[in-house]
This record gives C-alpha cells, sequence and structure tokens, in this order.
C-alpha cells in the first residue's frame, strides 16, 4: 500500500529523473523505487526505459489548479420570436451561403424571416457584432455577441466603444426615443466635434418635434457641421427660418434658368445649364447640394412646391460626375419636410416615366425619408411599367411588400413581362442556363414578395413546365415554405 | 417511374463493378432508402467499408448519380447496386422529400443537355453482362478447395511469423532510439523533434507497426504550443506510453489491443466473422473529430452514446480516408439517433466499434446523467490500469457549465469538477449552463466534442 510519503518521495523521483533525462544520463541509469516492479536482471538501459514507463503515469497523480477567477459565459437570449421550423433549416442555410456576399439580399433575407416571425435557428447562423441592420427582433443577439449586454447609460457611457455606443444608441432611439435624446443631450456635449456629429445624426430616426428643443441647443454648437446638421433637421420639422441672400444664392439664382416649353399646354422649367469650366460646374452642384432650398426658391420668387414643380429632372442630369439632379435630390432628403419629399419623388417617377429611363440610384436618396405611405403611393407607378421589377421596388421597401395584393401583381405590365421571360427559358429547355439578371431578380423577388403573391407566381412559373427544382426558384419556394411552416407552428 | 436493367448495365464501367455491386444488393447493407417520385430521385445510406455509412443518391429519368465514396470507378458499385435494387424492388424505397444531402445536390446539379452527348469521344466498348455478374469466380471442387485453404492458411502464418520478427526488430530499434534520447538529453530531441521522430517513425513503417508510427509522427502535433515545461512532462509521458505499449506487444504478441495499437484495427469481414457479441439498441452521436495526419490520412471518429444502456460507455467509429480524396460528408453527425447494431474491437475495455445494422431514427427526447458516478480521473485510472498507452478517455457529464479565465482559456464546471480545456475556439452558443456535455479527458486537459443545451439542443464543438 503506497501511502501520501511514499508517493511524495516517488514524485520527487520523477522530477529527478526528469531533470537527469533533460541533459542526457550519459548511459548511467539511477537507482529506482524498490516498490517500481523490474524483471529479474534488467540492465542499465532497461531499467531507464522501464523508469520513463512508470513515469508517464505519474501525472494522473496531479491535480489541476483552477484560477481564481472564472467567469461563467452567458448563454446565447432567446429572442421574442420562434425559430425557423425544421424543414426550412435546410433551405435557409443554403440560401444563406448564397447570399453572404450579396450584402442587399443578405439583410432581405431576414426582414423576410421576421416579417414571417420566425427567426433562424442560432445553429445555422448569428450575427456578427456589426451587423447594425438587422430587424430590432435581432437586438438581444446583436448585444450579447458584442459582448454589450448591459444597458446605455449615463453611468456605463465611457465602457461602450464609439462604434458599440452609436448601435447601442441607435436601439434606444429606435425603442425609447425621449431616452435616447436625453442620454444625448447629457453626454454628448464632452465629445470631440466628429464624435459628436455621429452622435446627432442618429436623432433622424423618428425625428419629432419633440427633438426641436434640442435642435435649439444644437445651433449654438461650436462646431459648424453640427450646426448645419441641426439646422437641416429643423427644416424636416418644417422650421423654416428666414435666410439674408447671400453669394451662394444669388450665383445659383443666376445659373438657373427659366424656359417654357409646350404649346397646347404650356410649363416652365427649371433647368441648370452645363457650364464651359468644369470647376465652376462642380462648384455650382456642391452648392445645390447644401444651399437652403426655401431660400434659394424665396430669391427667385418662387414658392418652395413650385421650385419642385418646375425642376426639370430630363433635362439636368448634369454631365461626368456632377449632376445638378442628384445633389438637389441630396438636399431635399436632408432637409425638406416629407411633403415636399414625396412631391419631388412624384416629379421625379413622371420624369423617368416619360423617357422611359430608371429612376432607381435617384429614388434611393429619397426612399429612407418616405413613410410607407407615401412608399405604396409611389409603387403603383413602378409597377405600371414592364422593366422596374423588382429593383426599382426594392429600393423603397426593405421589408416584405405586404401591401401588394395578387390581383394588383398579377394583373401588372411588371409580373408579365418576368412570367414571359421566365416562360422563354422553360420552353427552351433545361440546357439553356438562365441569364444573370434574371437569377437576381428571382432571387430578390423571392425575397420580398409575400405569401400570396409568392404562392401565385409559383404556381404560374410551375404551371408553365418549369422544373420545381430549378435553381431560379429557390427563394420563392423558401418564401412560400416559410409561410406554411408558420401555419403549422401556429 | 422506372429503371430497366439494362441501365444499370450500361451505366456500369466494367463487369467487376457490377459485380461488386451484386454483393450490396441485400438490403440490410442500406439502412436508408428513400424515394422522391416527384423529383424522380433515390437515394440510400449504404454501409461500406468505413465505419461511416456513404451517401448514395441518383437521379432514375436522367441517370445522374453522386456517392461520398473515395472510389475512381463512376458510378461507384454503390450506385449501381442503388439503381440495381430500384430497378428490382422499389417497394424497398421508402417515398419521402428528399434529406438534406440529396436536397442539396440536385440543387447544385445541372442536367446534362441531349445535344451534348453526341458530340462525347466514342468511347471503347466495354463487355459487360449484369447476368452473370458476381459469377465469375471458376467453380473449384471439394479437394481443390481444400488444398487452396491449406495454401491460404500456410501463407497466412508465414506471413505472420515474418510480420512479428519485423515488429519485433522495429520495436527494438524504437527502444533503442529512446534510450538514445535519454542518455543524450530531450532537451537535444525538443531542439530537433520533427526531424528525428520523422526517421524513427518511417522505419516502424517498415517494420510494419504503422499505427504506432503515425502516433510516434504525430508527437510534434501534441507538442506544439506548449510551455517548454509542459512539453517536457509530455515527452516523457508519450515516450513512456510508448514503451509500455512495445513491453506488452513483445510479452503477448497476440493480445488485440497491443496489436491493434501497433498494427492497426481488424478488417470489418473478420471482425464480423468473429465471435464478437453485437450491442443492440439506440445510439446517439455525441462528438466528431476529424483531424488530418502528417502521413496523408484524415482520421475521422464518431463517437456514439448508448441511450439504453446497452453499454456503459461511449462506442467510436473510427474511419480513415486519404487526404487527397477532398471533404467527405459524414452520414452521422452530432445529434444524429440511430437505433441497431455495433460490434466492438475485443478488448479488455472495448470502445471502438462498427455499424453492423442500423437505422436512422427521429430524434427523441434523452435523459441525461444528472450526476458524475466517477470523476474524469478516476475515469482515466480505470482506463490506464488496463490499457497504460491509452492517452484520453471519453467521458459523458451531466450539468455543466462554460467559464472562462482571464488568459481567455475555457473551463467546463460539471459539479465539483473544473476542468480546463484544450479547444481554442468553441462555437458561441456552448457558452451558457448544459445538460451534459461529451468530452475527451487525457488527464491535463479536457477536449469539449459536443454540449447539450436547453433551448438550442446538441451543439457541436
Amino acid at each position: 500500500m503506497l501511502t501520501l510519503e511514499t508517493l511524495t518521495q516517488d514524485l520527487a523521483q520523477v522530477d529527478a529523473l526528469k531533470q537527469s533525462w533533460l541533459m542526457g544520463d550519459g548511459g548511467t541509469a539511477a537507482a529506482l523505487p524498490p516498490h517500481w516492479p523490474q524483471p529479474d536482471g534488467v540492465n542499465d538501459d532497461d531499467r531507464a526505459l522501464l523508469a520513463l514507463a512508470y513515469c508517464s503515469q505519474y501525472p494522473l497523480l496531479e491535480q489541476v489548479a483552477a484560477p481564481q477567477q472564472l467567469q461563467p459565459l452567458s448563454a446565447l437570449p432567446m429572442l421574442g420570436l420562434p425559430t425557423l421550423a425544421t424543414e426550412c433549416r435546410p433551405a435557409f442555410r443554403q440560401i444563406l451561403s448564397a447570399l453572404s456576399k450579396h450584402e442587399g439580399l443578405y439583410w432581405r433575407l431576414f426582414n423576410l424571416l421576421v416579417s414571417r416571425g420566425v427567426v433562424p435557428h442560432p445553429l445555422d447562423w448569428l450575427p456578427t457584432a456589426n451587423e447594425n441592420r438587422l430587424p430590432a427582433a435581432f437586438a438581444p443577439w446583436l448585444r450579447w455577441v458584442g459582448s454589450a449586454d448591459i444597458a446605455l447609460t449615463e453611468a456605463s457611457w465611457g465602457d461602450f466603444s464609439p462604434a458599440a455606443r452609436l448601435n447601442a444608441l441607435r436601439e434606444l432611439r429606435r425603442d425609447a426615443p425621449h431616452d435616447a435624446r436625453s442620454l444625448l443631450a447629457l453626454m454628448a456635449p464632452s465629445e470631440p466635434a466628429d464624435k459628436r456629429f455621429d452622435l446627432y445624426e442618429l436623432l433622424s430616426l423618428g425625428l419629432s418635434d419633440d427633438d426641436l428643443p434640442l435642435l435649439e441647443t444644437l445651433q449654438q454648437d461650436r462646431s459648424q457641421k453640427v450646426k448645419e446638421l441641426a439646422t437641416r433637421f429643423k427644416m424636416r420639422l418644417g422650421g423654416h427660418e428666414p435666410q439674408a441672400q447671400d453669394e451662394t444664392i444669388t450665383e445659383l439664382q443666376g445659373w438657373l434658368t427659366r424656359k417654357t416649353r409646350g404649346l397646347l399646354r404650356r410649363e416652365t422649367l427649371l433647368l441648370a445649364p452645363e457650364l464651359k469650366s468644369s470647376v465652376q460646374y462642380r462648384d455650382r452642384c456642391q452648392a445645390l447640394a447644401s444651399v437652403s432650398l426655401p431660400a434659394l426658391a424665396a430669391s427667385m420668387e418662387l414658392t418652395l412646391d413650385a421650385l419642385l414643380e418646375q425642376w426639370s429632372f430630363a433635362d439636368n442630369h448634369g454631365k461626368g460626375n456632377h449632376s445638378p439632379n442628384e445633389s438637389l435630390l441630396h438636399n431635399i432628403a436632408a432637409s425638406l419636410p416629407e411633403a415636399q419629399v414625396m412631391l419631388a419623388a412624384q416629379r421625379l417617377l413622371q420624369a423617368a416615366a416619360d423617357d422611359g429611363t430608371d429612376p432607381s440610384l435617384s429614388l434611393r436618396i429619397l426612399a429612407p425619408r418616405l413613410s410607407e405611405e407615401a412608399r405604396v403611393g409611389l409603387a403603383g407607378h413602378l409597377l405600371a411599367r414592364s422593366d422596374l421589377l423588382p429593383n426599382t421596388l426594392g429600393i423603397l421597401f426593405a421589408e416584405e411588400w405586404r401591401w401588394l395584393s395578387p390581383e394588383v401583381f398579377s394583373q401588372s405590365p411588371s409580373a408579365a413581362l418576368l412570367i414571359q421571360r421566365l416562360k422563354a427559358l422553360a420552353s427552351a429547355g433545361e440546357s439553356q442556363d438562365s441569364d444573370y439578371s434574371l437569377t437576381l431578380a428571382m432571387q430578390q423577388i423571392g425575397l420580398c414578395l409575400n405569401y400570396d403573391c409568392a404562392q401565385w407566381l409559383l404556381a404560374q412559373v410551375t404551371n408553365m413546365g418549369l422544373s420545381p427544382l430549378h435553381p431560379l426558384l429557390e427563394h420563392l419556394k423558401f418564401n412560400v415554405s416559410l409561410k406554411q411552416e408558420g401555419r403549422k407552428d401556429e | 417511374m422506372e429503371l430497366p436493367l439494362q441501365v444499370v448495365q450500361d451505366l456500369a464501367p466494367d463487369q467487376s463493378s457490377l459485380g461488386a455491386a451484386k454483393k450490396l444488393l441485400n438490403t440490410a447493407k442500406w439502412p436508408m432508402l428513400g424515394l422522391a417520385s416527384e423529383l424522380n430521385t433515390i437515394w440510400g445510406q449504404c454501409q461500406g467499408s468505413g465505419a461511416n455509412p456513404y451517401l448514395t443518391m441518383a437521379d432514375v429519368a436522367d441517370h445522374g448519380y453522386k456517392c461520398t465514396c473515395p472510389s475512381r470507378k463512376f458510378p461507384c458499385k454503390h450506385v449501381l447496386a442503388l439503381m440495381w435494387i430500384f430497378s428490382e424492388s422499389q417497394t424497398s424505397f421508402v417515398e419521402a422529400s428528399p434529406p438534406e444531402w440529396v436536397a442539396e445536390w440536385l440543387s447544385r446539379r445541372r442536367r446534362s443537355s441531349s445535344g451534348a452527348a453526341s458530340t462525347d469521344e466514342p468511347k471503347a466498348v466495354v463487355v459487360k453482362d449484369i447476368a452473370s455478374a458476381g459469377n465469375d469466380e471458376p467453380v473449384l471442387s471439394a479437394e481443390e478447395l481444400a488444398k487452396k485453404e491449406a495454401q491460404r492458411q500456410k501463407r497466412a502464418e508465414s506471413a505472420m511469423q515474418a510480420t512479428e520478427q519485423s515488429i519485433r526488430d522495429g520495436l527494438g530499434e524504437l527502444e533503442l532510439w529512446i534510450r538514445d534520447q535519454q542518455r543524450t538529453g530531450l532537451a537535444g530531441l525538443l531542439k530537433d523533434l520533427r526531424p528525428r521522430v520523422r526517421r524513427i517513425a518511417a522505419r516502424l513503417v517498415d517494420a510494419k507497426a504503422s499505427t504506432l508510427a503515425a502516433r510516434v509522427d504525430e508527437l510534434p502535433s501534441l507538442l506544439a504550443g506548449l510551455p517548454m515545461e509542459r512539453q517536457l512532462a509530455r515527452l516523457v509521458e508519450e515516450l513512456g506510453m510508448w514503451v509500455l505499449l512495445s513491453r506488452a506487444w513483445q510479452a503477448a504478441p497476440q493480445d488485440p489491443d497491443a496489436r491493434r495499437a501497433l498494427l492497426g484495427a481488424e478488417n470489418r469481414e473478420q471482425l464480423l466473422n468473429s465471435q464478437q457479441t453485437p450491442v443492440n439498441g439506440r445510439w446517439l452521436c455525441v462528438g466528431e473529430r476529424i483531424e488530418t495526419r502528417r502521413d496523408g490520412l484524415v482520421s475521422h471518429a464518431t463517437w456514439l452514446w448508448p441511450l439504453d444502456g446497452q453499454c456503459a460507455s461511449a462506442a467510436m467509429l473510427q474511419d480513415y480516408s486519404p487526404a487527397s480524396a477532398g471533404k467527405r460528408e459524414a452520414s452521422l453527425r452530432v445529434g444524429t439517433q440511430i437505433e441497431g447494431e455495433l460490434v466492438f474491437y475485443p478488448s479488455r475495455m472495448p470502445e471502438r466499434a462498427i455499424l453492423a445494422q442500423y437505422r436512422i431514427v427521429e430524434t427523441e427526447a434523452v435523459s441525461w446523467p444528472g450526476a458524475v458516478e466517477q470523476s474524469s480521473q478516476q475515469a482515466l485510472f480505470s482506463l490506464r490500469r488496463t490499457l497504460p498507452w491509452q492517452r484520453a478517455v471519453p467521458l459523458l457529464l451531466g450539468d455543466c457549465c462554460l467559464m472562462q479565465d482571464k488568459d481567455a482559456g475555457y473551463w467546463l464546471k460539471a459539479s465539483e469538477q473544473l476542468l480546463p480545456l484544450a479547444n481554442n475556439d468553441l462555437p458561441l452558443l456552448a457558452h451558457g449552463e448544459h445538460l451534459a456535455a461529451f468530452i475527451s479527458w487525457d488527464g491535463a486537459k479536457a477536449e469539449l466534442l459536443s454540449v447539450v443545451s436547453p433551448q438550442w439542443g446538441m451543439i457541436a464543438c
């Protein structure tokens, strides 16, 4: 029977042997403890090897020393929505892997899931800390992966990195705008100018009249950029302050020219003519992007609405990198109330319809400022054109197109053209590879359509003979399966 | 949906493939046979020579196919057998929606166009006849058979003697090499570890002790990243185990445990023909370890936990495949439940096994162990008392939680035990408290292979 004392001696012996082997025993084997049995007649070499064999088992006696401070790792929090049904998970994984490099569609996938009342299983997907375009339903997971599971308050302000703070504040502004405003008013003034600007910019989320007192104080800020931001926000709320005519306004007023067109129905158009000097043209475009539009309209003896109505989107595309249209739209989106933004959007779509051009890029500037109701209003114009589905509609709606009825969709020229292209593919047989634009359109539409429209389109496509296994239909099938699974869960 | 037998014959690359496919027509070798009529697709899992079944699928309309076996014949015998079974017995296939591995294949594949075939170079005509498949062995009389068997036994005996002598010589050289390292200093060995170890491992390969050779070859990886002091301790431990293994085999060359640790395991046929009693019941896949070894083989270990108490510890399925064959899809993933027969390799501490017959079953709720009956260290003691050259013992622990020290090292707290983990990275979902964890404990560190989250189920680590 081994005693504690013997074991202690053994461990010391093991250590001594290890040390001797580390530098080399030179061929002399040490004497072994008597309770390490050895066969009779072993030579020195055998004894050394046996010693090694005995030593190999002594680590079993060692106890692992636990460190003093061990931090339990918190588990992933549960979300308010159920996870995707098991049957839908393989399709989700497949779509996710295909979309991981396609940022635009990546967000739509999660918007669609949340819109249908489910979230992915965390074994299939977890967000990374900087994915701040995800729907609000994922906020607890985002906080958890960012290791920022503490609330942003006056006391914890310093514990957050600038990026994490912005994310937390964005979330707070979405959930409790008043608290976010109070926190900003209290903590942001001590930040450097560039950080301060980024923080105050978050006020654009759900900007309301309640923010006016804070905006008043920001107009006294040390930073000119912050002052201008506050002024623009006030203007969005309809708070235009009379402004003395300055040099810029005079210059723009001299540049913009009016022209009448039409015989039966005469209309006045406002043009921003190209200039010989490209530097001067660039400067004027830049000025147009930041000038006070109410002041500019007043200087031209126009109302703001008249200025927007007279602006000729068809003639003011500009040249090279400088576009008066784009400058004006940026200015409208940054500083005018929603009614004027809507007016500009309608004028823009009208001009695009007349020219047959794609208004997507311009519409992208205005879309974030439009309410859902306004965007649904514009969607009707877009569906009437056969060449704009789904890209331009996708710019207006980041979420599922719940507003679209199967009747409207099925009768729209857009859907008709899409079906025609799919029909051509089906009749060409499976040897025909689909073109990239059709693939992209089907991916996008599969992630945007509501269940009823998706089901209608899938039925149309499969009835015309396209194999249900065709990769083009992957997203559409997933869309339809989501609702089915949702029903099961219900 | 029909598939004429002629198609199977036409698809076969040669007559021997048909013969090999015929041996797989027994549906007992197919734990799963499925069919999706709407998609003209059939699939199955075929128990091949590996521990993990192959995933085989085919399109009966355009005769496209895929199999996860490493065969270089296209189609392989598994695909031919799958089509053959379908051709002769459609009722063996269960109508179902395609499993994920079939769905993925379907979505990725492009059907061949009818025009493409005409541009192909004409292939050399290979004479094949499905009717005579498997009948190519000459018929021998009883006398000739007995003579042939006697010759075979004689050859086997003389080969075994030659092998034993070769191994004895190889082990002698290994012991001499170890003694040289003791004499000249382990510090020098640590400094020049890789080339020195490579040389003796190559000698062991020549001596036919290939499993020990692979273990010797892995020594640098085992010590990599450890601090100097731990390196020395680990080196002494490992060299000592090699000596123990060498002496154990020399004392009893037929001992199955020592033999397996030196030469490698018996093949599937030998094991099935041995007197080992199969163990029946439900099994849960609790862990998987895939490693690419220095000898170019990918080692794939899968652990199955007995859900009906049919045995005391986890069974391990071990597969090897060449790294050059690429990543293989496995049919048994962590969390999969099966019901069937396992045959354990004969051992004083049975762990390694093969799947004889099984079917995948719906995942049912599992009652996890509430408290651990013996500590991890006690379990390792028990193992080492019997097989002192075994490095680690697999263990299923009950309620546990994951913790982290100030150096970002992971620890697992289970009952009163606090085990340092060897894993550098763990999935985020492994954080928190769990119903159970499956580990491999080597006395110094535990490798966490899976955890059972109360919310998210089994998570492979």
